[in-house]
């Protein structure tokens, strides 16, 4: 009897793996179309069907991308800056997260508020102000640029507080009354307890990060300071679009964010759940 | 412990504070550069007695120049720095040429936002430098040739002089022009067994459908279409500005939308057609779908392209856009048998910020660089009237090796004097919103969702909404 | 104030300072700053000071500005249509995903990728998928005997859906990490005692999973309904605001009015609506909260 419930579920499990199998491979094409495009030749990209092994296998887009633009520098350069935003944010944003959560003070909702109202203005309306700051803080052309605006993420102290907000008020309770510090109960009880919020955070802020383009756009003048996504926009030339070449840079650019959502996701295993607490 | 905590808590205030007062120093700095400008502007008045009482003037101080160009990869416009660098006349003045940004439009905007000293900026068609004028970016630089004695008509010639200009004060110092031409790909032409068109004698915009309706063969993703047309709207407006005389004749002669001139009804009733009666040229729904780019014609699915001089140093690059086929030229079609010879296109160039420091030197140097473009041309028609067309014609023809084509075929289609040139995009108020307005009912119309005139006159209102707003 | 209430709070505006800090600089002076543009017709690069205050000029003007009209129509239609679909989708991913199934890790890299992926080439994709001729979808319809298959965006009518499709393809990586970080908060032990009750699959979903992950829900329904009427680089790609104005939204206007008319004053007016507007959504969204989001577990 359970053996066959055990054999049930195990097709059921395959059944499902197969369905989502042929559903993930649908979404993962446009990385599958980005890696074609970079072998293939300017004028064959866009062409439709798309041919996913191109005929004429083209090799000059890496030439081009690695000799003629300061590519490694790029990489270098996103991977440091994306590194420390990573770090800041989770640093800056855990500790006014666990403030807003599991803390009463004198404006707490309408600080939280207003940080929450942050999220609704676009970049796009914030920029040029933030350029007028950088500029008389004479940090044009400088990664800290990129970097210090990330010390405020609105975003990721929303995410956790409401995730901090649900771990019962029993432990940190317990641990007060054991003598601990507020920022103790924060650092050794909390914490820990929030992995795997930490971990979709590291995912999303590596990934925005990453990705981000018009502050580096903006505010980095030097070629060789810019970052992937900026940089590999310069290979368009004023009538043509060297798609190619782009899609070579896009697609090595891929590799970490993908090594890092692979890495963190380890951290999503059912089972790692709350233990020591009874109802 | 307690009383350090009140210290940081305090010093961080203060930091604080002090940011919301970094708002007045952009005002500063906005001021400065004013003053900067006008005196410059007195300090070169000096320097002009001086020099023309041929003194040995110590007062030339070192300057420098700063250079954001929309793309730094320009052979002529690299070369021209160069020989810049050896010029004598120029040893006071360095040239700062800043790498090259991507999304020009946007970062340079928010750098002049912010008042970041630019001296020279690039233009790249008449409708960025009609938006930049208008947005008081750029300077009128009217006073400065007077001071260098410089005739504009000599230099651009006639037409030239007056496509730089906004309202009659000049503000592009140009140095490439671009003209529209057709190309063909010969041996879809052998399949189809039909002559080639003369490079000497345009066509008709009748005989061209002719020849687009009689090349399309096959169906479906292996179609070949009589010939490429991208989403840009100069493609269905081509006949219409070729017979009224260029961009400036969107706007009729009191100021407004002049787009219920039959002939712009006609031109796009003639595309439609082309698309969907005919069935020679992509629609423009798979143009748009397709990602159809200028280069697409490479990939040799395409009988004929309208296309400019910029796209001629693709056919030379086997390395990047190889080909299997033989390329022809022809001259831009004309709107009907017997007319005057016309092609349309822009002047690209210089343009000098008003954040620009130096003004006067910098509307010299942008000059000079314009004359050297034309000296070393390799390809790019230059804007700059003095040039050896022989050398232009060679570097140009180096690009179709074997193609028999010809150095008459080159001198033909793009050198004739007779040919007049008009401009290609809208000429005139508000051109960049009247653009966008225009197409979005033209597409409207192309995807058959809207009828010729319900097209017509919903351009017309909008348009005039547009030129109307201040 | 008592002494320890002030203690209190020195220790959490503490923890809250370097937020803080960032946050006046980086935050504050932009948003004042686009405040005080609105009401002018500073167009970018006069003078700052030379800029005329039009107190009430640029606002006046939305109402008879067709694009905002379009926008906000458009805005509203695109979050109402995309964030239910969305979020179901997503939990139910989520869910899926959870589960020990062969190839999980790689399964759950590959739903991400459109959201990691450069958005020309998602788009690319996506119009492949949906070509009006030749793509799938409409093969898939033809077959069922549909004439008239959708023109996707090349039909005013569907531009704004595929629009809206794409933008849920695309975030449903997002939503899924999340959601599946909030799963992992539960305790195995509530689905046991479940079991032992005899719980069908969807009780189990109902009355445990949906009300324990009901924070992260919000939190992914507020973000959601935020990043929804911010959509521009999905427009920008796809459609280019058209045909006509179908696809054409908030962002993308205040974008075109301030970088490429140059008009900044004017679309400040824009943004400091469009602020206002999602402040108001979320507002509601806030106040509703207490019906259904439980905390403290």
């Amino acid at each position: 009897m359970v053996k066959n419930m055990y054999k049930r579920l195990k097709k059921k499990n395959i059944i499902l793996s197969i369905i989502l199998l042929l559903f993930s491979l649908m979404m993962a094409m446009p990385v599958f179309w980005m890696i074609s495009a970079a072998f293939k030749y300017e004028s064959e990209i866009f062409d439709f069907p798309i041919k996913w092994i191109p005929e004429y296998v083209y090799l000059d887009n890496f030439k081009t991308v690695f000799n003629d633009f300061p590519y490694v520098n790029w990489y270098i350069n996103t991977l440091i800056v994306t590194f420390f935003i990573v770090v800041a944010t989770l640093l800056v944003s855990s500790l006014a997260s666990y403030a807003f959560a599991r803390m009463d003070f004198t404006g707490k909702g309408t600080i939280f508020a207003i940080y929450i109202a942050t999220l609704m203005i676009p970049l796009e309306v914030r920029i040029i102000p933030q350029f007028i700051v950088f500029k008389e803080l004479n940090l044009i052309d400088t990664h800290a640029a990129l970097i210090l605006p990330w010390l405020f993420n609105g975003f990721a102290i929303f995410l956790l507080r409401q995730f901090f907000v649900s771990i019962p008020f029993e432990l940190s309770e317990a641990a007060k009354i054991d003598g601990c510090s507020e920022f103790r109960t924060f650092l050794q009880i909390i914490l820990p307890l929030a992995k795997p919020a930490l971990m979709s955070l590291t995912i999303i802020t590596f990934t925005w990060s990453w990705n981000s383009y018009m502050p580096p756009l903006i505010y980095i003048n030097s070629s060789t300071k810019q970052l992937i996504s900026v940089g590999i926009t310069t290979l368009r030339s004023q009538y043509v679009e060297n798609f190619g070449g782009q899609m070579a840079g896009a697609s090595l650019a891929l590799v970490p964010v993908i090594i890092v959502y692979l890495l963190a996701q380890k951290y999503f295993v059912e089972g790692v759940a709350l233990t020591g607490i009874k109802g | 412990m307690k009383g350090i905590k009140k210290l940081i808590a305090s010093i961080l205030m203060v930091t604080l504070l002090s940011t919301l007062f970094v708002g007045c120093g952009a005002d500063e700095n906005s001021e400065v550069s004013k003053d900067a400008t006008t005196q410059g502007s007195a300090a070169s008045k000096d320097t002009e007695q001086d020099a023309s009482n041929q003194q040995q003037t110590d007062e030339k101080e070192n300057i420098t120049l700063e250079v954001y160009l929309s793309h730094t990869d320009v052979a002529e416009v690299n070369a021209a720095i160069e020989a810049f660098g050896k010029e004598e006349r120029f040893s006071h003045i360095t040239l700062n040429v800043a790498d090259e940004m991507a999304d020009y439009d946007t970062k340079i905007s928010v750098m002049i936002a912010s008042g970041t000293p630019i001296d020279i900026m690039s233009l790249e068609n008449p409708i960025k430098m009609h938006n930049w004028a208008s947005a008081g970016t750029l300077l009128p630089i009217d006073a400065y040739l007077e001071e260098l004695s410089i005739n504009y008509s000599d230099y651009f010639g006639e037409a030239g002089a007056r496509a730089s200009q906004v309202q009659e004060e000049t503000y592009l110092i140009p140095y490439a022009q671009t003209k529209w031409l057709l190309a063909y790909n010969k041996d879809l032409f052998d399949a189809a067994g039909i002559a080639y068109p003369s490079a000497t004698q345009p066509m008709t915009m009748d005989e061209y459908r002719a020849l687009a309706k009689a090349l399309t063969r096959g169906e479906g993703e292996d179609k070949i279409y009589g010939a490429l047309q991208l989403t840009w709207p100069q493609f269905w407006y081509a006949p219409a500005i070729l017979e009224l005389g260029g961009g400036e004749a969107f706007y009729n002669d009191k100021g407004l939308s002049n787009i219920e001139n039959p002939a712009f009804a006609q031109a796009l009733q003639f595309n439609y057609d082309m698309q969907h009666v005919d069935g020679s040229i992509p629609t423009y729904a798979q143009a748009k779908i397709s990602q159809l780019k200028a280069i697409s014609f490479m990939n040799g699915k395409y009988g004929m392209s309208l296309l400019a001089s910029w796209a001629l140093p693709w056919f030379g690059n086997e390395e990047k856009y190889p080909r299997d086929w033989k390329v022809g030229l022809a001259p831009m079609p004309t709107v009907s048998e017997g007319d005057a010879r016309q092609t349309f296109g822009v002047l690209g160039g210089f343009g000098i910020p008003r954040s620009s420091e130096h003004p006067k030197e910098a509307t010299e140097v942008a000059l000079y660089l314009s004359e050297k473009v034309a000296e070393f041309t390799k390809g790019e028609i230059p804007a700059y009237q003095n040039y050896d067309p022989d050398e232009l014609v060679g570097a140009i023809l180096a690009n179709f090796a074997e193609d028999d084509v010809t150095q008459e075929h080159i001198k033909a289609i793009l050198l004739d004097p007779k040919i007049t040139s008009v401009s290609e995009k809208i000429t005139g108020i508000n051109a960049s919103q009247y653009e966008t307005v225009m197409n979005e009912e033209v597409e409207k119309y192309f995807v058959e969702e809207q009828d010729l005139e319900t097209t017509i006159a919903n351009i017309k209102k909008r348009a005039d909404e547009i030129i109307l707003m201040d | 104030m008592t002494k320890r209430r002030k203690k209190k709070n020195l220790t959490a505006y503490i923890f809250i300072l370097p937020s803080f800090i960032a946050f006046m600089a980086f935050m504050v002076f932009p948003m004042v700053f686009s405040f005080y543009l609105s009401f002018t017709d500073w167009n970018l690069f006069g003078k700052i000071a030379d800029m005329e205050f039009i107190n009430f000029d640029n606002y006046a003007k939305t109402l008879t500005d067709d694009y905002f009209k379009a926008a906000i129509t458009n805005n509203l239609m695109f979050t109402i249509i995309a964030i239910p679909i969305l979020i179901i989708l997503a939990i139910l991913i989520a869910i899926l995903l959870n589960k020990k199934i062969f190839l999980r890790g790689t399964i759950r890299a590959m739903i991400y990728m459109p959201y990691v992926a450069t958005i020309t080439a998602s788009a690319v994709i996506f119009t492949v998928l949906f070509h009006p001729e030749y793509g799938p979808i409409n093969t898939f319809l033809r077959s069922l005997g549909i004439v008239n298959v959708p023109g996707w965006t090349m039909s005013s009518k569907w531009a704004l859906i595929t629009v809206i499709l794409f933008w849920i393809w695309k975030q449903l990586g997002y939503s899924v990490v999340i959601f599946l970080s909030a799963l992992q908060g539960i305790s195995r032990s509530y689905y046991e005692a479940a079991d032992i009750d005899g719980a069908t699959a969807f009780k189990k979903f109902r009355y445990i999973t949906l009300p324990l992950i009901s924070p992260t829900t919000f939190f992914v329904l507020i973000t959601s309904v935020i990043a929804s009427f911010k959509v521009f680089a999905e427009v920008q790609v796809m459609t280019g605001g058209g045909p006509g104005t179908s696809t054409m939204t908030m962002v993308y206007h205040i974008y075109r009015t301030g970088f490429e008319y140059f008009d900044m004053g004017y679309a400040s007016a824009v943004a400091w609506i469009f602020f206002v507007l999602v402040l108001v959504v979320t507002v509601i969204q806030w106040i509703g909260q207490k019906k259904w989001v439980n905390y403290d577990a």
